[in-house]
């Protein structure tokens, strides 16, 4: 058994939601669909049918398979906006205790730090890569990388882990 | 053989076979491949660059200047490998360089008898000449040239990035260095200690010492358990090569030595990114030479290193040894060395023996005149004793010539100097990042002094970053084994012949190329290093440069200080490309991104293109068709019924809000706000300085949402400069900018039938007009459908969720070649757009053009308000003489692409070409271009000039649309 896989998944309805607007209405009805509030920078949450990325300052990413760019954007009303963006990314999945090892390979970013565990979000370069990583649990990760570099660093990865071990 | 029949910390079980010059010899484990030689009794084991010297280890480090050899076959060659710090393991294959045609017999060491007339700086006075004569020279330098012969073949192995950060990072893991890091990992904090060496101790693997009642290496052992249990790192073989802004260092790990097969995960080394907190640099002190003629023969070596060949690796390199005396340490290597079994006689150099009742002959107020001897090593030495002239025969001399501490990471930081006239070294001062010395690096000189030392500078670190030190104990040294930087040592002077008294042994510099270069004029040090080469050798003047400078100072007779110090660059020590380029020395060079089409493309072998990133299918080439042919062929078909291309690459945004127009209005320097919804428009935006920055399209698909499109290679670039007019100049607005270029993938289907192909797939069955849009579906995936032509003919692009492009592919491109269309690639899109006279970044839009320049001024927004449109008026953008966008008719032959265009032959070039290509249904040759006040020379004659091509065509200069000037077709 590899001390870390990597493996590509079936894509889950992937929304972007940008806010401009947190006043209480909006914080009210994201409570009661969510039943809970955006996460903060650098944070993520499961909510209710849904997980929630932070994603840059006033953006959030949703996925979820019973999200819709029209239920959403009913949430968000006049104070943001929906964009569906399910088939911008390749999810990769890193799953096994030497994620932190293999994230490293590339990579400029402390992911052997504590602080960077279950429930954090980031946005990081690897190997020329723009990447979201979202640390879902103490043995995996799912990165959301560009579509068009999925491939690419769907094999880095794999190479990497190879010398992992 | 000079084997010790006992000692050293090699495994004596453990025997390696090694290859060096073709013959094979015996190793032990833990032997380095300098003193595997030594033990087998080689002694010269390599030629110096310029005048072909024989030479053998100065060191038994890194620091080594002379004993380089290539090592490894194939793919894992690697030359100008330090003999000194290359490790055997069984298949070593190692050969001398620089010489012809063998070590002991090179012609080149014909230079020695012509040194006089080649002295520093020759080149600069002897090549000179015309051009012509210049080849010749430049043919005789490049034979010249180089240490060493370059790997031929590719990468074996893999190369590795990896980034790391900690609290504390301690460089060196001697003495010093595993006393703080052990303060770092006791107090809780995230270490990292690196070592180059494979094993902790530095100096102590050396120099025998007790600590805290323990044998040295026993203690450092104990401290490397205790730091890796306490969750520490500690890298071995890894050398911190640079200190970089924002106390960025990177090391370069040794996974396997210099051409051996790497273990099964195949990496070989690898390139780490370490941001720390702190720094602590214990990178301990180099010792350095002394000066007299052949003080480069091979057995002539530092003290130290004949410790180290002995204590670590149980090899008496001389049995009849000379030891020369600037310092005190000269003394431990002297009573090693005849505790060894040596013959020794210690000359003391200065006035007075320091130590007393020495079990050997110790002569004092000696001067050094000569070494003599040949490649078999050195023979005798010629020396004053008191005034009288001596001559002793020996076969190893050992130099104690003072200590300086290594603080190349030091100055890399920005951290400054300071001279100590005691020692002749220099001490790093003044950090300017958070990095500090300590140890024989800072100065400090004997083990008790720099653990304590090393011991309180970490625990003020640590305090520093919250942590709270543990409150233990000082290592206790009982027996001090380290003596380093802090003793007195000789001012640095030589008394024999200049010529053959070498300063920089790798690059030949002497006593008398300093002399020169100073008489010469050359007072600057950074001038000296320069003329003479003086500490530019892969050494990187590690040995050399304190020689040097308090040369200089001699000369100008001034202190060492007030001449200066050189620069210490990275890395520190020679470091592979492969290592540099990590991943991407191989099958990674780059990052590969693929269209969602790609296999669909891949399918249909067409050739490829890299676009950026990004592969692109250029053409879909039939059996016999060339690129040209292909591509003609594939034009014609999009011109006469219909064809189809990929466009999935364009940027596109989905812009949402109340103030979403408002926004775009900001962004686009045309009208868009009054767009209808179901509309679109050309656009282009504009940088800060009024220049075009990029074009596309404005769609409004509802009231408050829009969907801009700009080109595929700026798409990033437009990602970007859209964040920053959001979030800097209208962080108020109520907009949201989706970047979609991932999500919606897109084909565009163009021609005279492409309405008929396409309307089916519309929801209403009718294709929208020209610059409208509607909404389709095909197998229950939506389509959004855009009328918009690149091409010139009626045309649509079709945009889907990039994951269900490859059914609307293949329905359309069933469609296109059933109505005897084509599928087109990026070759037929540029013969397209240019007869029909469209513009593209990096053609047309390269940074210099205003829309005044392209012909598009008169779309700008009257009112301004745009992002650009204030520099836009600056009076240079609008002056006359400007470079205006024309058409260009060959009249005869072929335009050649990126020619200059000239009213006559010999005269200045007043524009030049952007783009050539031809009439696809009519033939000739036809192109677009810059051409000053362009839009006032129509119907002008001109000459396209490509020297690099040997082609001058005739042209005319026309307007810039050749193809529907009406623009009837486009709109069907």
């Amino acid at each position: 058994m590899a001390r870390v896989q990597v493996s590509l998944t079936a894509p889950e309805a992937l929304f972007r939601l940008e806010v401009w607007d947190h006043g209480p209405a909006f914080r009210a009805r994201f409570a009661s669909a969510f039943g809970q509030d955006l996460p903060g920078p650098g944070q993520s949450a499961q909510a209710e049918g849904a997980r929630i990325l932070w994603r840059e300052p006033g953006v959030w990413l949703l996925t979820g398979p019973a999200l819709s760019e029209s239920g959403l954007q009913t949430i968000a009303a006049e104070c943001g906006a929906v964009a569906e963006v399910t088939s911008g990314f390749a999810r990769i999945v890193l799953q096994g205790e030497a994620w932190r090892s293999l994230l490293a390979v590339g990579a400029f970013l402390d992911v052997e730090s504590p602080d960077f565990g279950p429930g954090r979000t980031a946005a990081t370069l690897i190997h020329h890569t723009p990447v979201l990583l979202d640390v879902q649990d103490d043995l995996t990760v799912v990165t959301h990388v560009p579509r068009s570099y999925g491939h690419e660093m769907l094999h880095f990865w794999q190479d990497a882990a190879r010398r992992i071990g | 053989m000079s084997r010790l029949a006992a000692g050293g910390q090699v495994r004596r079980d453990r025997h390696i076979s090694f290859r060096f010059d073709g013959r094979i010899y015996q190793g032990l484990e833990g032997d380095t491949l300098a003193s595997a030689l030594l033990a087998n009794g080689v002694r010269l084991m390599g030629r110096s660059f310029k005048y072909h010297r024989p030479r053998g280890a100065l060191s038994a480090g890194v620091e080594e200047p002379n004993a380089l050899v290539q090592v490894g076959q194939g793919g894992r060659f690697e030359p100008n490998t330090r003999a000194t710090d290359l490790y055997l393991y069984d298949g070593l294959v190692a050969q001398s360089q620089n010489r012809w045609p063998g070590l002991a017999l090179d012609l080149g060491a014909v230079n020695g008898l012509i040194s006089r007339f080649i002295p520093a700086g020759f080149y600069y006075k002897t090549f000179f000449g015309g051009p012509k004569a210049w080849l010749v020279f430049e043919h005789f330098i490049r034979m010249a040239a180089g240490l060493g012969k370059p790997p031929t073949a590719p990468e074996a192995d893999a190369f590795e990035h990896r980034s790391a950060f900690c609290d504390l990072l301690v460089v060196g893991a001697g003495p010093a260095g595993l006393a703080a890091a052990l303060q770092a990992a006791r107090a809780g904090a995230r270490v990292i200690l690196v070592e180059q060496d494979r094993q902790v101790g530095g100096t102590l693997v050396r120099d025998p010492a007790t600590i805290d009642g323990q044998e040295g290496l026993a203690w450092a052992e104990a401290a490397k358990a205790e730091i890796l249990a306490a969750g520490g790192r500690i890298l071995l073989r890894t050398t911190a090569i640079g200190y970089w802004d924002h106390d960025l260092v990177t090391l370069v790990e040794r996974r396997v030595e210099a051409g051996q097969p790497p273990g099964p995960d195949g990496l070989s080394q690898r390139l780490w990114h370490v941001r720390a907190r702190r720094t602590i640099l214990a990178t301990g002190a180099l010792e350095r030479p002394l000066l007299f003629s052949g003080n480069d023969l091979p057995q002539v070596m530092l003290s130290t290193a004949v410790r180290t060949w002995i204590h670590r690796f149980g090899v008496l390199p001389g049995c009849r040894a000379v030891v020369l005396a600037g310092d005190d340490d000269a003394y431990r290597t002297a009573t090693l060395l005849q505790q060894a079994g040596a013959q020794v006689t210690l000359l003391e150099l200065r006035q007075t023996a320091t130590v007393a009742g020495q079990p050997f002959p110790v002569l004092t107020d000696v001067r050094v005149l000569k070494a003599t001897g040949g490649s078999g090593g050195v023979r005798s030495v010629e020396i004053t004793v008191k005034g009288q002239r001596q001559t002793l025969d020996c076969d190893l001399v050992a130099m104690a010539g003072g200590f300086s501490p290594v603080v190349h990471l030091h100055m890399q930081a920005g951290g400054a100097l300071d001279w100590s006239e005691s020692d002749g070294s220099f001490r790093p001062v003044s950090p300017r990042q958070n990095q500090i010395c300590c140890g024989a690096a800072n100065g400090t000189g004997g083990l008790a002094r720099a653990l304590a030392e090393a011991r309180s500078e970490a625990a003020a670190l640590l305090t520093s970053l919250g942590f709270t030190p543990a409150d233990s104990a000082p290592p206790w040294v009982q027996s001090e084994g380290t003596s380093g930087p802090g003793l007195p040592s000789l001012p640095l002077a030589a008394h024999g012949p200049a010529k053959t008294t070498f300063v920089d042994f790798q690059n030949d510099v002497t006593l008398s190329d300093i002399d020169l270069a100073w008489r010469e004029g050359y007072r600057s040090v950074e001038h000296l290093k320069r003329y003479t080469t003086l500490g530019m050798a892969t050494d990187q003047g590690k040995t050399s440069n304190i020689l040097g400078l308090t040369q200089l100072a001699a000369l100008e007779q001034r202190p060492v200080p007030a001449v200066g110090t050189t620069t210490f660059r990275p890395p520190y020590t020679p470091v592979t490309i492969g290592a540099l380029a990590g991943a991407a020395a191989s099958g990674h060079s780059a990052p590969r991104r693929r269209m969602p089409l790609h296999d669909q493309h891949l399918a249909l072998d067409p050739l490829w293109q890299p676009l950026g990133y990004w592969d692109r299918p250029r053409a879909y080439p039939r059996p016999g068709e060339t690129l040209h042919s292909a591509a003609l062929r594939e034009a014609r078909a999009t011109r006469t019924t219909a064809g189809l291309t990929d466009v999935s690459t364009l940027a596109k945004f989905d812009i949402q809000g109340p103030d979403a127009g408002a926004f775009l209005e900001r962004v686009c320097a045309t009208r868009v706000r009054q767009l209808a919804v179901g509309r679109g428009r050309y656009t282009f935006m504009l940088r800060e300085d009024g220049l075009v920055m990029d074009d596309g399209t404005v769609w409004r698909l509802a009231e408050d949402r829009w969907l801009l499109t700009s080109s595929s290679g700026g798409a990033d670039r437009m990602a970007a400069h859209l964040s920053y007019v959001r979030k800097v100049l209208a962080p108020d607005l109520k907009v949201a900018i989706a970047n979609v270029q991932e999500h919606w993938a897109a084909v565009a289907c163009a021609g005279p039938l492409a309405a008929s192909l396409v309307a089916p797939l519309l929801l209403d069955g009718a294709a929208p007009a020209h610059m409208g849009l509607g909404r389709g579906v095909l197998g229950g995936t939506p389509l959004l459908v855009l009328a918009a032509s690149y091409s010139g003919e009626r045309a649509f692009e079709i945009y889907v969720a990039a994951d269900q492009t490859a059914g609307l592919w293949r329905h359309l491109a069933d469609k296109v070649q059933a109505a005897d269309g084509a599928l087109y690639g990026l070759e037929a899109l540029e013969i397209l757009r240019i007869e029909k006279g469209h513009v593209v970044v990096g053609g047309e839009i390269d940074g210099r053009t205003t829309p005044g320049d392209l012909g598009m001024g008169k779309m700008l927004r009257p009112g301004g308000g745009y992002f650009g449109a204030q520099a836009l008026q600056r009076p240079a953008l609008q002056a006359p003489g400007r470079a205006q966008l024309v058409g260009l008719e060959a009249m005869g032959g072929v335009i050649p692409e990126g020619s200059m265009l000239l009213p006559s032959p010999g005269a200045a070039p007043e524009g030049h070409v952007t783009a050539a290509g031809l009439r696809v249904l009519q033939g000739g040759s036809i192109a677009l271009g810059l051409l000053r006040n362009g839009e006032a020379r129509l119907g002008e004659t001109l000459l396209a000039c490509s020297p690099t091509r040997g082609v001058t065509t005739r042209v005319l200069v026309v307007p810039t649309v050749f193809h529907d000037p009406a623009g009837e077709r486009y709109r069907g």
